[in-house]
């Protein structure tokens, strides 16, 4: 039972990213996101991580979403000139290299079904809070630490290129 | 509900020192900025030169104890998250060095500072937020570290690849560098969360245990090793990941290319290095072992050849100098590659060797093209015609750098090139050392181009011949790079030395 929720989720978290890269309408994209978001969570919710799961659905599906709805909504994105050329790029490493890698292990799985497990047993209390909470204050807490410094950098970064409008090429 | 909260030992921390220094540094030129607005430009600048100056006499002192001490195998951070070792030391050296010229010499760009100097605070303060992000990446030995820190140098390099607002091409090459970004974390992200699959780690060492004990499919574990594979190419630009990298490196001002092309590069080979050489290669010196018969040397050699002689060709048919060093920068990846294949440390102190040359000449040589920008505002070879003696001191330097690219002797690039070529005909891959000594000739054409025009070809009638007049730092700055190029080339015996001893003391 537990193996074919696997991947009726898994598949369906598939489906909803590949939509969202295939609509041509941001916000229709957005919304798959969320479909995709919410597979995500019912796969932490099968790892017996219920508490990443909640979070999946509240940070990721809720708030991070309605965020990305409204950059979406305040956006309307100036033509580059650039950007058609930016299609053309020979980009076949990049493209190809994931849905290979993909097919490779579905192929692996289906040759070879004992392969369910590749990995020791997790800990009692996988992802519970009390688990995440030792893991993020505790062992990762400079990994943590790193993540602000990360954020911190795209929020000035967007400052710094997004200041001062009247000076831009395209206006 | 009680919490173990295994918290790691706070003291750990002192061995991080110039890390946090410039995270500080950061903070407070960002600070400084905003308090002086729009009055005192020098305030982020001078803040950014003191940080990383003490920043550098923190790692130079922490470097000479741990020499003194003998033993260096490292002081692991925090839990096992990171580990300062010979080698971190080594590039923390290198990317502070790096970092600290390239602040110098932004100064004095037009490109950076605008026609009317208008404030730039946040170049100065993302250069050092850059270097502790590169210096992180040398120090990382979990997966997790490992992708933050790359991720922390992707994000801020995004900025600076885009940070002429007001050029289009700037804009392009920052969109560019994100999208590329983007799918090649995707990717090696991936390759990472497969591993962790397979192994229940995240420390390099607990990955390379339960690899040891080979519990894991081995056709798996192939499509992990190309995978993330995939992901550092891309940080260091070789191919087929280095798309971005000539776009990237011709949009950007060109002080912001001068740092990518040595600081993420040589991280991303620290990285490399540490990564692969403890996950999937066990034991020392005399008997490295292929963990699980993944033949990943071949991968690289390959890899290699193709990088090294794209990078080539594809130069010699460049019209623009920044769009020719961007692809020559490609070449020298695959020359570096060369020394990560051979599972040796002398393959490993070459490379180090090797990219401290590369960052004094190949800083020089777009700093000089940063230099004439400021006059000509442009980087054609056709204008770089009579160039030569219209500077003539720094035209000079300029072809000590070029040479030292080419690997002429008795400049720095050719001592460089001798010890990489040493380390693999050691191990017997002649074919990879022949490709490379036919891609050193190739390369001899497209950089004494460059000399031709500055040097050799008759001006057209008319041409502007009156004598450019360079900001004194630049010629500082310009020397600080030239001598230790010549130097190098003669006197290379302590600074190889310092490699070796990086190599050879470089923590699991």
């Amino acid at each position: 039972m537990e193996g074919f929720l696997f991947w009726f989720c898994g598949s369906l978290m598939l489906l909803g990213s590949l939509m969202t890269v295939t609509q041509r309408s941001a916000v229709v994209s957005a919304v798959w996101l969320i479909f995709a978001f919410i597979c995500a969570a019912g796969i932490f919710a099968l790892l017996n991580a219920s508490f990443l799961a909640v979070m999946q659905v509240l940070v990721y599906a809720g708030a991070i979403m309605v965020l990305f709805l409204f950059v979406i909504m305040m956006l309307q994105g100036p033509e580059l000139e650039g950007e058609r050329k930016l299609l053309k790029l020979p980009m076949w490493p990049a493209v190809a290299v994931p849905p290979m890698a993909i097919a490779v292990m579905i192929v692996g799985y289906l040759q070879n079904k004992g392969l369910t497990q590749w990995g020791p047993d997790a800990p009692e209390s996988f992802g519970g809070p009390n688990h995440v909470a030792e893991l993020l204050l505790g062992k990762y807490l400079l990994a943590f630490e790193l993540i602000s410094i990360v954020l911190l950098v795209a929020l000035i970064g967007a400052l710094a290129i997004g200041k001062d409008e009247r000076k831009l090429p395209w206006k | 509900m009680e919490l173990n909260l295994n918290i790691p030992s706070w003291s750990d921390l002192r061995f991080w020192l110039p890390e946090a220094i410039l995270c500080i540094t950061f903070l407070v030129a960002l600070l400084g900025d905003l308090v002086v607005r729009g009055r005192r430009t020098w305030v982020p600048f001078a803040v950014s030169v003191a940080g990383l100056i003490t920043a550098g006499a923190y790692a130079v002192a922490a470097m000479n104890h741990g020499l003194d001490a003998g033993q260096f195998q490292g002081h692991t951070i925090m839990g096992s998250l990171m580990i300062v070792d010979g080698m971190a030391g080594f590039f923390r050296l290198l990317f502070i060095f790096a970092s600290l010229v390239t602040v110098l010499f932004a100064w004095t760009s037009e490109e950076i500072m605008g026609k009317r100097r208008e404030n730039k605070g946040e170049f100065y303060a993302l250069t050092v937020l850059l270097t502790a992000a590169m210096m992180v990446m040398a120090e990382a030995r979990d997966l997790l570290m490992l992708f933050l820190s790359m991720e922390a140098v992707g994000l801020i390099s995004y900025v600076m690849a885009g940070y002429m607002r007001t050029s289009l091409r700037s804009s392009e090459a920052s969109l560019k560098y994100v999208l590329f970004g983007a799918v090649s974390s995707a990717i090696m992200l991936y390759g990472m969360s497969l591993l962790y699959g397979m192994t229940g780690a995240m420390e390099f060492d607990g990955i390379r245990n339960a690899l040891i004990s080979g519990t894991v499919d081995p056709f798996a574990l192939l499509v992990v090793v190309v995978l993330i594979l995939a992901g550092m190419s891309y940080k260091i630009a070789a191919v087929p990941f280095h798309y971005w990298c000539p776009d990237v490196y011709e949009g950007a001002p060109t002080p912001v290319s001068a740092i990518f092309s040595v600081g993420p590069k040589a991280a991303g080979f620290a990285l490399m290095i540490r990564f692969f050489y403890t996950t999937f290669a066990a034991g020392t010196d005399a008997g490295t072992q292929l963990v699980q018969d993944i033949n990943w040397p071949l991968l690289v050699a390959v890899m290699s050849v193709a990088t090294m002689t794209y990078g080539n060709l594809v130069a010699l048919r460049q019209t623009n100098v920044k769009r020719m060093l961007a692809y020559s920068s490609i070449a020298h990846v695959g020359y570096l590659l060369m020394g990560f294949v051979l599972l040796s440390s002398a393959g490993l102190a070459s490379i180090l060797f090797y990219l401290l040359v590369y960052t004094l000449m190949n800083l020089g040589a777009f700093f000089y093209v940063v230099a004439i920008n400021n006059h000509l505002k442009s980087e054609e070879l056709s204008d770089y015609v009579g160039i030569g003696f219209r500077a003539p001191w720094a035209g000079a330097m300029m072809v000590i750098f070029l040479a030292s690219l080419t690997g002429v002797p008795p400049f720095a690039g050719f001592v460089g090139k001798f010890y990489l070529f040493t380390a693999v005909l050691d191990k017997q891959w002649f074919w990879l050392a022949i490709v490379a000594a036919l891609n050193s000739v190739v390369s001899l054409y497209y950089y004494f181009k460059v000399v031709r025009a500055m040097f050799l070809s008759t001006p057209a009638e008319g041409t502007d011949m009156s004598p450019l007049k360079l900001h004194w730092l630049q010629y500082v700055v310009l020397a600080m790079l030239a001598i230790p190029t010549l130097a190098l080339g003669l006197f290379f015996e302590e600074f190889k030395g310092l490699a070796d001893m990086a190599i050879g003391m470089m923590g699991g």
